[in-house]
């Protein structure tokens, strides 16, 4: 695990281990003083076989002691205390240098238990040192550099003194030190990494946390949104709804007809309502669908200003306002449904709220962003309302909750939609003046490709090549189904015998879908089966149905027994039309879950 | 007599708009069925005895989508549609890949299914578009001869401008005031300006 590149979170990493640095061992106090029973154990072979000086000796583990206690106490007072992050460069170099203190008094066990004639005077200390820098290495892990410079303090000293002396046993101990100083930091380098990935995983798991309870907020906001939106709605919806069970247990008791007439009259009006202000709520509704669906793309906002344009004219006019859209070459990267509701919304609310003079729309570039301005001559808002006015079912001056002032939904879902998309939207006005409502949005390059609008549902839905060849004789039923086909789009082939069908049949294209039908009573004792019959035996038979006021049974069969369809007389135009929209016969027929084929 | 299968799982949906169908339009019989495996079975007892089928996208054992493709490839005379709360570009190609004849939206009033099923059985297809119904609106053809009207061109001109014969012209006339609601060619024009068709 090497350092990323990232200051901010090197440094929260150091932050987090550096009370793993004081947690090492604060607690288990045997482990911290198992240097000083080592020492101890050190001095007596030092003085009952070695013959050093027990003086030294004594000083020597009090002064292991005493560097201990000091490390213990500095533990403590670190996790008791708590210092801020900004102290802890501090406090970690302070316990390293009394860590490298530490090791040093006890690095001089070498040296102080030193005896020429015993060997084991010197093994066992150096023995000892080794087994210190292995607690040393597991302590200390949490911040290498103390591993590093105590590690220096307690081996060298003793291993370039052990040289010194030329004793050739000292010599070899010395080495023994010496080669355990690259292993004392290798291992203290990768104990160093397992902590900071323990760290990490650490650091990881705190930000998951903090993530997820800033979702839980998020969540139960909008559970509290849509909780306020419900009752503020159903409180809107009761009273048409009470309204009509009124009126009905009315109508139920009224007896002259006028009276009836009259319930009848209010009855249709709160069904009316409720409609009306099930569209609005519904609005909301459609307005959030439209934030799921909206993909931005390049828009040329002229091309929705005109779709609005065509929209309001009707009522602008019907109300007496003028209602102008200033042409625009300007481009925004937006959804298209999503900007067409907003500037919708905003233009209807302008209009509901201007009872003489204008409305105007347009847009203006401003370095990046597109600003679209939708100001009125209206009413005008006050100061204290201007917030307000954005949230949902508040109207301003509409105490009676007249309804034919709107449901107080359109700002509210400008609003939404707005914030989905991250666009901004302003309100100046002035009491008596007017409005502007300012919307900005990201400015678009030009985009020729997307001038070509997105192709609505085809008009025409005949099958391709389709071409009808109709034979009968009845000029009368000849006439009408030529004008019942012509406007259908489909080329139609009228004749009236058999000659002429097999001519119009013999120019058939290759890639046309013929379908031809035959009227059973035919002139000269002609039937529409036998040349259905004859047709049927080409090399690419047409599709073929009948059209017979009879019945026959024997037709009937018969026409079964060919495939052919049978229309009835008077021929239907559903029937005719659903007969050339049927797919081809060589489309298989679509299984339904739970059928097997039959 | 013209007959209609509506299969619907609301019941009281179902029964209103069959009750005002059959006052509406006295030619019209209607049946109803409330589940899909309902339908399937009236329509083989049928055995395709009927004229239009009209089913409701969402029901409770089934889509209406699978009834229209059942019946269109079953009983290629039977006209059949959905009615839907949700015009999908996905379903409407569905629709219109077995030559159904309706997809109408929800969000049209009673009325107005109810006078799109009186355009149905005159033989035009009712497709709404995924951003809502598209009663009373014309084809791209149909606006355009009312758009040369406006202008004050005669039938024989408006012919001569679109390549059409003067008698289509006057056919395409018929469907316009049906679908507009005129009489005469002066209100159709007045209609469609009023409502920005043109």
């Amino acid at each position: 695990m090497t350092a990323s590149s990232d200051p901010a979170l090197e440094r929260r990493l150091f932050n987090e281990s550096v009370p793993l640095f004081f947690e090492a061992i604060a607690e288990e106090p045997l482990q911290f003083y198992l240097p000083t029973l080592a020492c101890l154990m050190i001095a007596w072979f030092g003085w009952t076989r070695g013959g050093a000086d027990p003086r030294w000796l004594l000083a020597w583990c009090g002064a292991v002691a005493a560097t201990e206690t000091a490390l213990n106490q500095c533990d403590r007072r670190f996790l008791r205390s708590r210092p801020p992050a900004e102290d802890y460069a501090f406090w970690v170099w302070a316990k390293t240098l009394l860590t490298a203190l530490h090791g040093f008094t006890f690095g001089m066990g070498p040296i102080v238990a030193h005896s020429a004639s015993a060997p084991i005077c010197v093994l066992i200390p150096a023995w000892a040192i080794l087994l210190f820098e292995a607690g040393l290495v597991y302590a200390c892990a949490a911040f290498p550099p103390c591993i590093y410079l105590t590690t220096l303090t307690t081996v060298l000293p003793s291993a370039v003194w052990l040289m010194t002396t030329g004793i050739s046993f000292d010599t070899a101990a010395a080495y023994g030190l010496f080669i355990a100083v690259p292993f004392a930091l290798l291992l203290g380098t990768l104990s160093a990494r397992n902590v900071r990935t323990l760290v990490v995983k650490q650091v990881e798991i705190a930000d998951l946390l903090r993530r997820e309870r800033e979702l839980l907020l998020e969540v139960q906001e909008a559970q509290r949104d849509r909780s306020r939106f419900y009752s503020a709605a159903s409180h809107d919806l009761r009273q048409p709804l009470h309204a009509l069970g009124f009126y009905v247990s009315l109508l139920s008791n009224a007896k002259e007809r006028s009276q009836r007439e009259e319930i009848e009259l209010r009855i249709a009006e709160c069904a009316g309502s409720l409609d009306r202000q099930f569209s609005a709520i519904i609005g909301m509704a459609q307005a959030d669908h439209a934030i799921e669906r909206a993909v931005p793309k390049p828009v040329p906002v002229h091309r929705v200003l005109d779709r609005l344009s065509a929209r309001v004219r009707a009522r602008a006019e019907a109300h007496g306002l003028k209602v102008r859209f200033v042409r625009s070459t300007l481009w925004v990267m937006a959804d298209e449904d999503v900007l067409e509701r907003v500037l919708g919304n905003l233009v209807d609310n302008a209009m509901r709220y201007t009872s003489s003079g204008g409305v105007v729309v347009g847009a203006r570039r401003s370095r990046e962003s597109v600003r679209i301005v939708v100001a009125d001559t209206g009413a005008g808002i006050d100061a204290q309302d201007v917030d307000r006015i954005f949230d949902d079912f508040y109207q301003v001056g509409n105490p009676g909750r007249n309804r034919d002032n709107g449901y107080g939904l359109g700002l509210a879902i400008v609003r939404r939609l707005c914030a989905a998309m991250d666009w901004t939207i302003k309100v100046r006005s002035q009491v008596g003046r007017g409005s502007a409502f300012v919307l900005e949005a990201p400015r678009a390059a030009a985009d020729p490709a997307a001038m070509i609008e997105p192709a609505a549902s085809p008009a025409v839905d005949m099958p391709p090549n389709l071409v009808v060849l109709f034979v009968e004789d009845d000029e009368l039923v000849r006439d009408a189904t030529a004008k019942l086909l012509s406007p259908w789009g489909v080329r139609a082939e009228i004749c009236a015998s058999r000659e002429e069908a097999f001519a119009h049949l013999s120019r058939r294209r290759s890639g046309e879908d013929w379908r031809v039908l035959l009227d059973q009573r035919l002139a000269d004792g002609d039937s529409g089966i036998e040349i259905a019959r004859l047709m049927l035996a080409t090399a690419v038979p047409p599709r073929c149905a009948l059209l017979t006021g009879e019945t026959d049974p024997e037709v009937l069969d018969e026409a079964r027994r060919l495939g052919l369809e049978v229309l009835r007389k008077p021929l239907r135009p559903i029937q005719l039309r659903a007969w050339l929209t049927s797919p081809r016969r060589d489309q298989p027929a679509p299984l339904l879950r739970g059928q097997t084929s039959a | 007599m013209l007959r209609l299968l509506y299969v619907d799982d609301h019941p009281l949906f179902c029964e209103g708009l069959a009750r005002l169908l059959a006052a509406e339009i006295p030619a019209l019989s209607v049946e109803t069925a409330s589940t899909r495996e309902g339908a399937l079975h009236r329509l083989a007892e049928l055995d395709g005895g009927l004229d239009l089928c009209l089913s409701d996208q969402h029901l409770s054992d089934g889509e209406g989508a699978e009834i229209v493709e059942f019946v269109r490839t079953r009983f290629p005379l039977v006209a059949a549609g959905v009615l839907t709360g949700e015009v999908t570009q996905g379903l409407l190609q569905r629709l219109r890949a077995v030559g159904a004849v309706a997809c109408l939206s929800k969000e049209r009033p009673v009325a107005s299914i109810v006078a799109a099923i009186q355009t149905l059985l005159s033989g035009e297809p009712v497709f709404d578009s995924p951003k809502g119904p598209v009663e009373s609106t014309i084809t791209d053809r149909r606006r355009e001869i009312v758009r040369l009207a406006a202008e004050g061109f005669l039938d024989k001109q408006i012919g001569a401008q679109m390549k059409i014969s003067e008698s289509a012209v006057r056919n395409h006339w018929q469907f316009i005031f049906e679908r507009l609601g005129a009489t005469n060619r002066t209100e159709a024009v007045s209609i469609a300006l009023r409502r920005g068709l043109i």
